[in-house]
């Protein structure tokens, strides 16, 4: 029994006041009261048969009337239909939902109720047909009848791009479905993405190394005391002034004990007062930036993971190009190198990349 | 060994000695292990040519040779030596930068000579100051370097001494005539069947019995420990030790096909007189040869230090290669401890040599730059708010984890430990470190002590050296404080080195396909298998740049591909794409590329050569030399300075290929 007593007794207030219960009505009217009291509930709540019976409005009480009344609504799809361990219980669909389903034929109404089941996540089509049994063509017909009438909407979701899902036009996609900050309709937001790290990076540049001071003085007088929150604002004054650092070959390691890594957490608050992104961004999607960051070599775990340093010289974009033998040797570049043999097509003694190289 | 390491090895061998032994070389690489018969027909040279170049392959230790039982001598090219011809310019410059100048020529000398005894060393002496090398490295020029004739026999004894002792030299023995395989039959002949070691077991006495061959071959490896061997010689002589049965038999074996040397003993045989009792001075029939070993792990070195150079600062590096440079004596081989198992224990890392902050801060007493090398104020302050908590958290700590690292002689484990779940075998050093810089942080207590500047310089190189030992590559490890024994610092090399090579794996693809491809192979060698969808959602890059990036890596074989059919149809639709990064085959195929660019090199000079042969012969003739303004044109010696900067380049460029295959083979 999932009824409690504090619910029940307001309720039964109502009854007194709302209508006449025990006055002869015509079955209509008995289904309205008895629409009318469940809906005064909660949205989703689940009623089972002993509480409509506790509402006293059926002239018998009984449960073959109930049962009848009970049918009646869902047929009007007033009501839901539901089972609960093994037991029939009920709950309240809103007018214009029904309304809804009262338009529509049969199989749309079918495929309606999956897709409204389905919620924010979304329903796949294939799926769809699986579970409604219905033919393609139906099915298909009934999805774009829908559609039309502007009740469901076709989405991306990020994990299956060329699936096709389906879901209530009303709702928004959960996060699951459009993969969060970093996509923008199902798609990746590469550049989003770029911007977003780069900024980081800097941030955490700026944090991990010593960088020779910017021409603006600082003011360092007041060196001794620092409250906790002071140092925070001096530092985001700092960082607001240039958002970290660009590497650099000048700057310098802090001492071994140097505590002041940036940690997730950090570094999240950081971009999330930067308000460079439209939305807030989690600290599961800051890692997953961070993370991206540490596979391209630009960062490094420090403090066994728990905070982050920057990598002090790096490969690629800006910056110094690292080389090594293999790289920068001509051959270490060639498109085909797997077919260089002496005496092949392509040799040493005819190469034109050396020719090259050697001109440099 | 792989189709482009012998066409390398061969190139080099007829760099530096000519056609007939690389044929000879080649036919050995090529067909494998081979008796002089078999080596005629392949070969189809004379039997005097092939006797004659074996002579200097063997001279060289260029080839194995193994004569067992009732059979005739087998011949098997010898690779990895052949390999370090091409190191002998960087040979010749690590042993000026250790003993001076002179000690380079001797090694210089003694390459030339591949194995050679102590008398016909100093005879080749004489030969050898009209500035002949080896290997005509464009990069380095020997002219400078000429030694004049004034040259002692003392001195050459004393540097001999020297690089022994330092271990750049060492002591021929006959298993270094051998494979591997040979000496472990060798080895197994000489040590006792099983039932001779008097155990309960079957199994007890095999196992001591692979102990007994193991012992066997480390002591043919290493002949002898330099300062044991010297006091030997001082005290009996080293003829009477070769006299020893089993080593007259190498001595007798040696000569017939020594011509070269046995021509040179004939000759050296009254300049070269044992001079016993006179400090300094060898036995003149002692035999050396370049111990390769030690030029890699002193390599090895060299690169780390690079390495922390670019990863942390100049100042940490410099500190790095102090501290390297304290340890170099005690590692006789890169891979000797990848042969020791149970490291990674406590123990295990005791055993390995050990240096004290106490030494380090001694040696750098005088640098000045080291405490500049860090971040300042502003960072401190930062630092010192921020640290306050974890700071009080540690100090309470304090007392009973140092008392467990005396326990377990090492640091303790700590809460720290929760965080390591990384399935790096590093977890257990990686949280140690951590224990031990928190602990670290604090011994500089705030007394008046600190005030003065040995302290303060005390401080910084500690804390370059905590940098270090901080690092996710883990440069150093460290022991704290103890009661009896002082802050100590080791090296690990295994791990260490396994992160470097990746990491220089990783740099070649990313400068060669770009960033994005290597985030995919960083995050494979993180997540281990991962499919496509994961990949893509976890890269965070669209699906049809990953695929490109994931196809060329594959195509290339930095990565591979598994394939898991989900049921027994096998079909495509049905089946799992699982993508992986395997280091040890990416190192492989990587390593096969450097030998062959190094191979196509080799080739491209020469070809560059032949394009001015003619006015190279000129002007390397005798009546030229000298007067080359007079004899040759203005285009003659145009093309002469531009052949000599196209050798220049590429030698230089293979000096740095083999960098690479010293990282990903060597070290």
């Amino acid at each position: 029994m999932m009824v409690t007593p504090a619910k029940e007794d307001p309720t039964k207030d109502e009854d007194i006041s709302m209508g006449e219960p025990s006055g002869v009505s015509s079955p209509q009217e008995l289904r309205n009261a008895l629409y009318a009291r469940c809906a005064t509930f909660e949205e989703n709540y689940v009623f089972d048969q002993n509480e409509l019976l506790s509402f006293n409005i059926l002239p018998e009480n009984n449960v073959e009337k109930l049962i009848v009344h009970t049918n009646r609504l869902t047929k009007d799809g007033l009501f839901k239909l539901m089972t609960k361990d093994g037991k029939a219980c009920w709950k309240v669909v809103k007018r214009s939902d029904a309304a809804k389903y009262k338009s529509l034929s049969q199989d749309e109404a079918l495929v309606y109720s999956y897709i409204e089941a389905a919620q924010r996540e979304g329903i796949w089509s294939k799926l769809l047909r699986n579970k409604t049994n219905l033919h393609m063509t139906t099915m298909n017909r009934a999805v774009k009848n829908l559609e039309s009438k502007n009740y469901i909407k076709s989405i991306k979701t990020v994990k299956w791009p060329n699936r096709k899902t389906y879901m209530l036009a009303k709702l928004q996609p959960s996060e699951d479905v459009t993969g969060g900050p970093f996509y923008t309709d199902g798609i990746l937001d590469e550049e989003f993405v770029h911007q977003m790290s780069l900024w980081a990076e800097r941030y955490v540049i700026g944090r991990s190394w010593w960088h020779p001071p910017l021409p603006e003085p600082m003011k360092k007088k007041s060196k001794s005391k620092l409250t906790q929150e002071e140092a925070e604002e001096l530092r985001a004054r700092e960082l607001r002034r240039g958002h970290g650092r660009v590497r650099s070959e000048i700057m310098l390691p802090f001492p071994a004990g140097y505590n002041d890594y940036p940690t997730l957490a950090e570094i999240t608050r950081a971009v999330n007062a930067s308000e460079l992104s439209g939305v807030v961004m989690k600290e599961l999607e800051v890692g997953q930036l961070l993370d991206i960051l540490c596979w391209d070599g630009r960062l490094e775990k420090v403090r066994n993971g728990k905070s982050y340093r920057a990598v002090r010289l790096v490969v690629g974009e800006e910056g110094v190009v690292l080389e090594n033998g293999l790289t920068e040797s001509p051959c270490g570049r060639c498109p085909v190198f797997d077919m260089c043999e002496e005496d092949g097509p392509v040799n040493a003694r005819t190469c034109e990349y050396f020719q090259d190289w050697l001109q440099i | 060994m792989s189709r482009y390491a012998s066409e390398l090895c061969v190139l080099l061998v007829d760099d530096v000695y000519g056609e007939l032994t690389s044929r000879i070389l080649q036919v050995l690489l090529r067909e494998g292990r081979l008796s002089i018969p078999a080596l005629l027909r392949h070969t189809g040279l004379s039997p005097r040519l092939v006797k004659h170049g074996l002579a200097v392959l063997l001279q060289q230790q260029l080839v194995f040779w193994y004569t067992s039982a009732g059979d005739s001598t087998v011949y098997e090219a010898n690779t990895a030596v052949a390999y370090n011809l091409v190191r002998a310019g960087k040979y010749v410059q690590i042993a000026e930068e250790q003993l001076g100048q002179f000690a380079g020529a001797v090694i210089s000398n003694l390459l030339l000579l591949g194995h050679a005894r102590v008398g016909d060393l100093v005879q080749a002496y004489g030969i050898s100051s009209k500035d002949r090398q080896p290997l005509s490295n464009g990069s380095s020029s020997t002219t400078e370097h000429n030694v004049k004739n004034h040259v002692t026999l003392e001195s050459v004894h004393m540097t001999l001494d020297d690089l022994l002792r330092v271990g750049l030299v060492s002591l021929v023995n006959e298993s270094h005539f051998r494979s591997d395989a040979d000496n472990r039959i060798e080895a197994g002949k000489m040590v006792p069947a099983p039932e001779y070691f008097k155990n309960k077991t079957k199994r007890e006495n095999e196992e001591q019995r692979e102990m007994a061959i193991l012992q066997k071959l480390e002591e043919w490896k290493y002949p002898t420990a330099p300062k044991k061997e010297e006091v030997e010689i001082v005290q009996k002589g080293k003829k009477r030790r070769l006299e020893d049965p089993k080593d007259s038999q190498v001595a007798k074996r040696q000569r017939p096909y020594l011509p070269l040397a046995d021509k040179v003993v004939g000759t050296a045989g009254t300049a070269g007189a044992p001079r016993f009792g006179h400090t300094g001075a060898l036995d003149n029939d002692i035999i050396l040869h370049v111990n390769h070993d030690k030029f890699a792990a002193i390599m090895r070195n060299r690169s780390l230090v690079a390495l922390v150079d670019q990863s942390i600062c100049k100042s940490t590096a410099k500190v790095y290669a102090e501290v390297l440079m304290r340890l170099e004596p005690k590692v006789r081989d890169c891979k000797e401890e990848l042969e020791t198992p149970d490291f990674g224990d406590g123990p295990g890392l005791h055993a390995l040599p050990q240096v004290s902050t106490d030494d380090i801060v001694g040696a750098l007493k005088e640098s000045t730059d080291l405490a500049n090398a860090f971040g300042k104020i502003d960072a401190s302050r930062v630092n010192l708010t921020q640290n306050d908590h974890p700071k009080r958290r540690r100090k309470k700590k304090e007392p009973d984890s140092e008392d467990e690292a005396m326990r377990d002689g090492d640091a303790s484990p700590d809460e720290d430990e929760d965080y390591s779940d990384s399935e790096e075998i590093l977890t257990s050093v990686s949280s140690d470190s951590e224990e031990a810089n928190g602990e670290a942080e604090y011994n500089p207590n705030p007394s008046n002590k600190l005030k003065n500047s040995e302290d303060s310089q005390l401080n910084t190189i500690r804390d370059h050296l905590l940098l270090l030992a901080q690092h996710p590559y883990q440069f150093l490890h460290h022991f704290p404080e103890t009661p009896t024994l002082p802050e100590r610092w080791t090296v690990h090399f295994p791990p260490l080195m396994a992160h470097v090579t990746r990491h220089t794996l990783l740099q070649t693809i990313t400068s060669r396909y770009g960033l994005h491809a290597a985030r995919l192979t960083r995050l494979l060698s993180e997540k281990g298998k991962v499919d496509e969808k994961n990949l893509c959602s976890l890269s965070l890059l669209n699906q049809k740049s990953m695929r490109s990036y994931l196809t060329t890596l594959h195509q290339s074989g930095m990565i591979q591909l598994q394939e898991v059919p989900r049921d027994n149809s096998r079909n495509p639709q049905r089946t799992l794409y699982l993508w992986f990064f395997d280091v040890e085959r990416c190192k492989a195929k990587m390593l096969q590329e450097t030998y062959k660019t190094m191979a196509r090199c080799l080739q491209r000079v020469r070809v560059e050569g032949e394009k001015v042969k003619s006015t190279v012969e000129k002007a390397s003739r005798s009546d030229v030399i000298g007067r080359e303004e007079e004899f040759l044109g203005v285009q003659e010696r145009e093309a002469l300075r531009k052949w000599r900067e196209v050798e220049e380049k590429i030698w230089g460029e293979v000096a740095r290929l083999d960098d690479m295959v010293a990282i990903m083979r060597d070290f």
